[in-house]
């Protein structure tokens, strides 16, 4: 492969934000790392990125040469000092990292990305209740921010505090309120929480996951779930009841129809045992 | 009356050279501005301020996915009588920043843009003026009125020089503020060079910053009368409807 393509595949991988760690270091290694003169200026945003890439390859000779050039040519900047904390991240010094990222949030109050590598930090300590206490004083300042929504959902969930994990998701549901696996995971969330008010949520956000894209199994799965256990619960008027069986039966039915169009014809005998579990989740 | 000739020296002496000093003094000034200029502080309350605008706005956008508990909730967060972050941000007292003339920081800004901007321009202009004055460099291709004889022959006081004719002074200014889509082309979208865009930033500096707390107030009233209706009500019964069971698909029962 040319440099040329090497760098036009760089920019895609970068713009789709896809996570090809491997490839980037390979591109780098195979392609780029004889051409760096040709690259001119574009040549500092493929060392940061290589640097990230390799980084998450544990590949730290080629993080630090990346993290060496940025310095000779940016010796101020502040994106090159998190790269620098980055590398420190990942030899194990975490105590150096820290106060490199602290020193750079002291230079600007605003840098985001410094004081989310503090909470991945704490992350990786699995000090987990301080993460969730980082993370909540950022949200205070960063609202809008989705990926730390989400980022406390899963720290809420490792905690087992779905109550507040489910806050969390449905922040990042209304921001997204068309994202069928958002629905399906708050959904979720609610039905680990259980109760029936709760659980007659998880019903109803499986059900608009299930609208939202029509081959989520996982979410017909839970509706079927979702409404046998509110027909069956004591709470239920009689109205609901029959609504609620009227609901697992259509989802037991299209899962029946979903999996006896992808298994065809010989998949008989497994439709068969899907049935007769669907049967038993009903019950 | 008679067509004008033009010597053709005033077209490679005056004309060709005015437009290489301004398109070249606009670049130098690209780069002088990007070396002198400090970015920026953003202000961590600012920053605070526009997120919680953002996401009140979001939540009334979307909030009709949620459960009726979970918006109260965030709504009572928002506009709360006492401790709703809306309603204190609309009791917060104006910031200080409004006087720039207590900002060191600022006024160094100002001063920097002034030395990058107003005065290469006074000095070119001046010296363009001293140096290529009175010549007619060029003819626009159209008829104009004795209007724009003004702003088309400066430098040049003759009464019965047909308006299409442009002095050499004029010729200068067409190009300070003509050059833009040409810097635009070499220097990218957000560049520096543009003479008009700096007198822009100048009628914002004077003015006052914007208020948050008229923000506030406006999203704080928008919160208010936004009604909750629940989006997903009836939700299964639709989907039902909109996928029925095909029949010999029918579990039987």
């Amino acid at each position: 492969m040319s440099w040329q393509d090497a760098k036009e595949r760089l920019k895609k991988v970068k713009e789709e934000r896809l996570r090809r760690s491997d490839e980037v270091v390979e591109l780098w290694e195979s392609a780029l790392s004889d051409s760096t003169g040709k690259l001119g200026d574009e040549v500092w945003t493929i060392y940061e990125q290589v640097c990230v890439a390799a980084l998450d390859c544990d590949r730290l000779d080629i993080a630090k040469y990346c993290v060496a050039k940025l310095d000779g040519r940016f010796p101020s900047s502040n994106r090159v000092k998190r790269l620098g904390g980055m590398v420190l991240e990942a030899e194990g010094k975490f105590d150096d990292a820290t106060m490199m990222y602290e020193a750079l949030i002291k230079a600007d109050e605003t840098d985001t990305l410094a004081r989310k590598r503090i909470i991945a930090i704490l992350k990786a300590e699995k000090d987990y209740v301080k993460a969730i206490e980082e993370l909540n004083e950022y949200l205070k300042v960063f609202q809008n921010d989705q990926e730390a929504w989400l980022e406390l959902v899963e720290l809420y969930c490792h905690e087992l505090d779905y109550h507040k994990a489910s806050f969390c998701m449905e922040e990042a549901l209304i921001h997204h309120p068309h994202n069928h696996l958002y629905h399906q995971r708050y959904a979720e969330i609610k039905y680990a929480l259980g109760g029936y008010d709760s659980i007659e949520t998880a019903r109803v956000h499986f059900a608009k996951a299930t609208q939202l894209c029509r081959t989520n199994v996982d979410a017909l799965y839970g509706m079927c779930i979702c409404a046998s256990y509110l027909a069956n619960s004591q709470k239920s008027t009689a109205q609901k009841r029959r609504d609620n069986q009227r609901f697992s039966e259509w989802a037991a039915n299209q899962l029946l129809e979903k999996h006896s169009n992808s298994l065809g014809v010989e998949g008989t005998s497994k439709i068969k045992n899907i049935s007769l579990l669907l049967d038993n989740l009903q019950i | 009356m008679a067509e004008l000739l033009l010597d053709p020296n005033i077209r490679t002496w005056i004309f060709i050279p005015i437009v290489i000093i301004t398109f070249f003094i606009g670049i130098l000034r690209h780069y002088v501005s990007i070396l002198m200029a400090s970015p920026k502080p953003v202000q961590l309350q600012q920053v605070k301020d526009t997120q919680a605008l953002l996401r009140s706005r979001i939540l009334r956008e979307n909030g009709k996915y949620l459960p009726k508990s979970s918006f109260l909730m965030r709504k009572h967060y928002f506009n709360d009588a006492t401790s709703g972050i809306l309603k204190i941000g609309q009791d917060r007292p104006a910031a200080a920043a409004a006087n720039p003339m207590q900002d060191p920081n600022m006024l160094q800004d100002m001063l920097k843009g002034n030395l990058v901007n107003m005065l290469p321009m006074m000095a070119v202009g001046g010296w363009i003026n001293w140096m290529f004055s009175g010549f007619v460099t060029t003819k626009v291709p159209f008829p104009l009125t004795w209007r724009f004889k003004d702003m088309l022959q400066r430098g040049i006081n003759l009464p019965s020089l047909d308006p299409s004719w442009v002095s050499s002074a004029s010729w200068y200014f067409l190009n300070v503020f003509g050059l833009r889509q040409i810097y635009s082309l070499v220097l990218g979208a957000d560049n520096a060079a543009d003479q008009t865009k700096f007198m822009e930033d100048q009628v914002n500096v004077s003015g006052a910053p914007p208020d948050p707390r008229a923000a506030f107030k406006a999203e704080w009233e928008a919160m208010e009368l936004y009604e909750h209706k629940y989006a997903l009500r009836g939700i299964e019964e639709e989907l039902l409807a909109q996928f029925p069971v095909s029949r010999k698909q029918k579990k039987s029962q």
